[in-house]
């Protein structure tokens, strides 16, 4: 009777017992399940991106085929989703006429159309220069994703960095300016210090080469094109007659 | 043989299997909840409870947190809770291939055990800081790991015979 169930149990113990070869399987299977996670996360700075919220209205905007993180995007941008113009504007923050812009022109298109619904202005970053304007970008992204990119652009625009000065914006200047604004300096420095963004300024940057933009700002008006630092004068007349064909 | 007897050699050829295989899907139920907090964190855009100086957000909020807008903890939690499963499977006395069962588990906390490692890299080598929940998830996977080797034996599966099917395998070499 014993010696009965002992075999039983030897018996159902051998069904159940891993063969070499499923063994060799498993493990294979998880190597390659691990390095096809890791490689992914490596390959994939910004894999789930979500088409900009400009794309769901058909404009002529050179935005309408390209894609950014969402959340950033809604942060780089500023005025009504629905606005029946939208200005995109290629910028670099050490170049001295975009400088001028933000000080000036931009208030005066914030107060008579941003604020009015009738424009949406969307910033996009442009290395005009080198490793300091592309800390800036990064360090504005880093912002940006806490939600503070339009007050951290005027504190960064206000500094008058110029691409003369050598390391200008070093890391802590920067991180002087976060914390000025009162930012999570934990949460900024983890991305900032890690170069979280770098792959978008890359994509943007990028992105505006290809459009064939040589100088900053570059504005995009519904895809109307507009270089260097506009009067108020010189963006109403592009704005108001598309407003007025589309009866706003 | 006495009833008492017989009650008693019962437990013991019991008590070692349940214990073991128990313990998989309790782990598993750990995993799932410390994963769950770090996916919450994550889509609340909120701070983390860090505990022995470490510096959690710092590594959460870096670059290598995400695949996308996907956490790695939401990749976690998929992990956990299909080891959760295979686990409660694994209790039942009714299932059929048990080795699949335990080679799963096997495989699951192997992967997560290499992946571990690559994270255990990246907060040592590239992120500078550490994050205490990603060290007791780490924690229980290794735990699984050894729980999943473990499993494996009281199949009956053995290294000794498995190394001697690959040598039978392997071309015969002159040493």
């Amino acid at each position: 009777m014993r010696q009965q169930r002992k075999r039983k149990e030897n018996a159902d113990r051998e069904s159940h017992t891993l063969s070499p070869g499923l063994f060799i399987a498993f493990t294979m299977s998880a190597v390659v399940l691990a390095l096809l996670i890791i490689s992914l996360s490596q390959i994939q700075s910004f894999p789930t991106i979500s088409p900009s919220p400009n794309s769901s209205t058909p404009k002529p905007t050179p935005t309408s085929t390209i894609v950014v993180p969402s959340s950033l995007t809604a942060a780089m941008s500023k005025g009504a989703l629905n606005a029946p113009v939208t200005i995109i504007e290629y910028s670099d923050f050490q170049c001295a006429a975009c400088q001028t812009f933000a000080e000036s022109v931009e208030k005066e298109l914030e107060a008579a159309y941003i604020d009015t619904g009738k424009v949406r202005l969307v910033y996009k970053f442009m290395v005009g220069w080198g490793d300091d304007s592309w800390r800036a970008d990064e360090a504005a992204a880093c912002a940006a994703e806490q939600g503070q990119f339009w007050p951290f652009y005027y504190l960064l625009m206000e500094q008058h960095s110029s691409p003369s000065k050598d390391n200008d914006l070093p890391v802590e200047k920067l991180q002087g300016l976060a914390q000025q604004l009162g930012l999570d300096m934990n949460r900024f420095n983890a991305s900032f210090l890690t170069g979280k963004y770098e792959a978008l300024v890359d994509q943007q940057d990028n992105e505006g080469r290809a459009l064939g933009i040589t100088s900053t700002p570059m504005f995009f008006i519904n895809g109307i094109k507009q270089a260097g630092a506009p009067s108020l004068k010189v963006l109403q007349d592009i704005i108001d007659p598309i407003l007025e064909e589309l009866g706003k | 043989m006495t009833d008492k007897e017989t009650l008693s050699s019962k437990l013991d050829s019991i008590r070692p299997l349940s214990i073991l295989r128990l313990a998989v899907p309790i782990l598993g139920l750990i995993g799932i909840g410390i994963s769950s907090y770090l996916t919450y964190i994550h889509y609340q855009d909120t701070s983390s409870i860090c505990m022995f100086g470490a510096k959690c957000d710092t590594v959460l909020n870096s670059k290598y947190a995400d695949i996308g807008d996907v956490p790695l903890s939401l990749f976690g939690l998929l992990m956990y809770a299909t080891l959760t499963a295979l686990g409660f499977l694994n209790l039942s006395q009714r299932i059929g291939r048990r080795d699949v069962i335990a080679g799963g588990i096997y495989m699951l906390a192997l992967s997560g055990t290499f992946f571990s490692l690559y994270l255990y890299y990246l907060e040592i080598f590239e992120i500078h800081d550490f994050c205490t929940w990603c060290i007791g998830s780490s924690v229980v996977t290794f735990a699984l790991l050894w729980l999943s080797v473990a499993n494996l034996r009281t199949t009956g599966f053995s290294f000794s015979e498995y190394l001697s099917w690959l040598q039978n395998k392997m071309p015969r070499f002159k040493w």
